[in-house]
């Protein structure tokens, strides 16, 4: 399982000196965007934009100590930081309920470092939005940390190899109905919005998804300089004179 | 010149590169207002103030998982694990996320920290307390490992370790804490990865690290004059990068090798000198079948690549497994 978490783990994005003409363009692009940009409002956008960290994590994490540290420190040195339990109520293959002392595992344990309890329906796009907001607010005015809980489901195993055979009969099918997809396409639909404009944009969205799993299928293999390089900060591997 | 304390001289190397660089910033347990544990930060907090010498619980983990994440956003932390057999329990940042953060992200992210911690045995400490751990650190790709033996060793090997781009673990030697030594007035900057030949000989040569740096020069003394015996005395310095130019370079001269360390025999770093000059003396350049064939991050892979990570069978069933 932690080969697994750390293939996944790996970030391959390209480097400005081996990615595509098109990639070069738009990054040309945006480069010039910002040269653009009046620079009084590009430092407040990123004032703004590092001023807090967002840290999310799955309800497993609240079980390690690292994350009772972490809570502790950000209270004790006032950071503005966010931190948002996805609580899909499984940890990996067991119920997180079962190894848990408290109802809900990051919820229930903000009091103990003097924070707010923030429970929200994960799977409704509006609430975890204003939810956001709020705690973005709250970092940005006082640098106060805050912790969100947020209410989902895993909608899958754990992994590729784990086809989810311990969750009870019937619990994904009622899940399933309360996906964030079908609950926002609702919300569009009462707001007025159109059938064929939200079918647009689901197109759109599956065309995005489809291109870039044709991009990663048809790139080559990594190449095995990969292995050695960007161990040290000189680009390479070498540990000994 | 001026005569310094070991733990004095961390303070002031410390101090030389918080003035030089106000993205250097501390954080550790009981740094700030006590002055450490081992009084290596005496003075710091009164001259830098707590933004910069920050105070923390007794949470490991968290202080390394602070100094990454400032590292990785444009600081320049030093954290403190007060002993360095503490490192135990936030190993997972240094051996899983510091070292490999660089390697993992194709190179876009930088994590340029530096770890003090107060190594070795010979204080009275309990076994928990007590243990050179460098070995430990010294196995892990990615990150750099130093441990000085002198005063001046430990102000330009900071001033080296803070100006890294790498994650350095700067093993400091508890039973040094009051050795004395001349250090020069004025900036001091060393270099990583350098070991120094600090007594000249003919007839063999002693490898040593930090505190038995001087057990090492008073066993060569002893050598002379009692069995008419000419030692090099070696001071690592730097585990990783090692500096196997200056150490083969002497065993080339003295043809005889030995290595003083406060370890176990088993899986120290001592044997790691030996087995570099044997395989350069003997022309093999590369580790034998038995061993895996370069220092690389095991990770998902092509089988392809794969192959170049882990030993595979050899090619020739004739070809006896050699170690």
């Amino acid at each position: 399982m932690a080969s697994e978490q750390g293939a996944a783990a790996r970030v391959d994005a390209p480097r400005n000196d081996d990615i595509g003409v098109e990639q070069k363009l738009e990054l040309f692009r945006l480069q010039a965007e910002i040269r653009d940009c009046e620079k009084r409002a590009y430092d407040l956008f990123l004032q703004n934009l590092i001023k807090v960290s967002v840290c999310f994590f799955g309800d497993g994490t609240t079980n390690i100590g690292a994350f009772h540290e972490a809570l502790n420190f950000a209270a004790v040195w006032k950071l503005p930081v966010i931190f948002v339990c996805e609580n899909n109520l499984y940890m990996e293959y067991t119920p997180i309920g079962d190894v848990t002392a408290v109802k809900h595992p990051a919820a229930d344990r903000a009091a103990a470092y003097g924070l707010e309890r923030i429970l929200i329906d994960g799977n409704d796009a509006d609430v975890v939005f204003r939810s956001a907001q709020a705690a973005l607010a709250k970092a940005r005015a006082g640098g106060r940390p805050s912790l969100i809980e947020c209410l989902t489901y895993r909608h899958s195993g754990h992994s590729r190899a784990d086809p989810g055979k311990y969750r009870p009969p019937g619990e994904l099918e009622e899940w399933m109905k309360r996906d964030p997809l079908i609950i926002y396409r609702q919300r569009l639909k009462e707001f007025g919005v159109s059938d064929e404009k939200i079918e647009a944009i689901e197109a759109e969205s599956k065309r995005k998804v489809e291109a870039a799993t044709v991009a990663c299928k048809a790139s080559p293999p990594a190449p095995i300089k990969l292995l050695t390089a960007d161990v040290y900060a000189d680009g390479g591997w070498a540990w000994r004179n | 010149m001026a005569e310094l304390t070991y733990r004095d001289a961390v303070a002031r190397g410390i101090a030389q590169e918080m003035k030089r660089d106000n993205r250097v910033v501390m954080i550790g347990e009981d740094i700030g207002k006590a002055g450490g544990v081992f009084k290596a930060t005496v003075g710091l907090y009164e001259q830098f103030g707590p933004l910069r010498m920050r105070d923390t619980p007794i949470s490991e983990q968290a202080i390394l998982g602070a100094a990454m994440g400032a590292a990785m956003t444009g600081l320049r932390p030093i954290a403190e694990v007060m002993f360095a057999d503490f490192l135990a329990v936030c190993f997972d940042y240094v051996a899983n996320a510091m070292s490999k953060i660089r390697n993992m992200t194709n190179g876009q992210l930088a994590c340029p920290l530096v770890i003090r911690t107060g190594n070795g045995g010979g204080v009275r400490f309990g076994a928990q307390h007590s243990q050179s751990i460098e070995n430990w650190t010294m196995m892990i790709l990615g990150i750099k490992v130093v441990a000085p033996s002198s005063p001046v060793d430990v102000i330009g090997l900071m001033a080296a370790a803070v100006r890294d781009e790498n994650p350095v673990i700067f093993h400091e030697h508890k039973a040094l804490s009051a050795m004395k030594g001349e250090v020069p007035d004025g900036e001091n900057v060393d270099t990583l990865g350098t070991a120094r030949i600090l007594r000249a000989g003919s007839d063999c040569t002693i490898v040593a690290l930090a505190l038995m740096v001087s057990r090492a020069l008073e066993a060569a003394d002893t050598l002379k004059r009692e069995h008419g015996i000419d030692a090099e005395v070696i001071d690592v310095r730097s585990l990783a990068p090692l500096d196997t130019k200056t150490i083969l370079g002497s065993v080339a001269k003295t043809g005889r090798l030995f290595t003083v360390e406060e370890n176990p025999r088993l899986c120290g770093w001592g044997p790691r000198s030996p087995r570099l000059s044997l395989m350069r003396r003997s022309g093999i350049s590369t580790a034998p079948s038995s061993a895996s064939r370069r220092r690389i991050f095991l990770c998902r892979r092509p089988i392809t690549l794969k192959t170049l990570l882990c030993p595979a069978r050899p090619a020739s069933s004739t070809r006896s497994v050699a170690s």
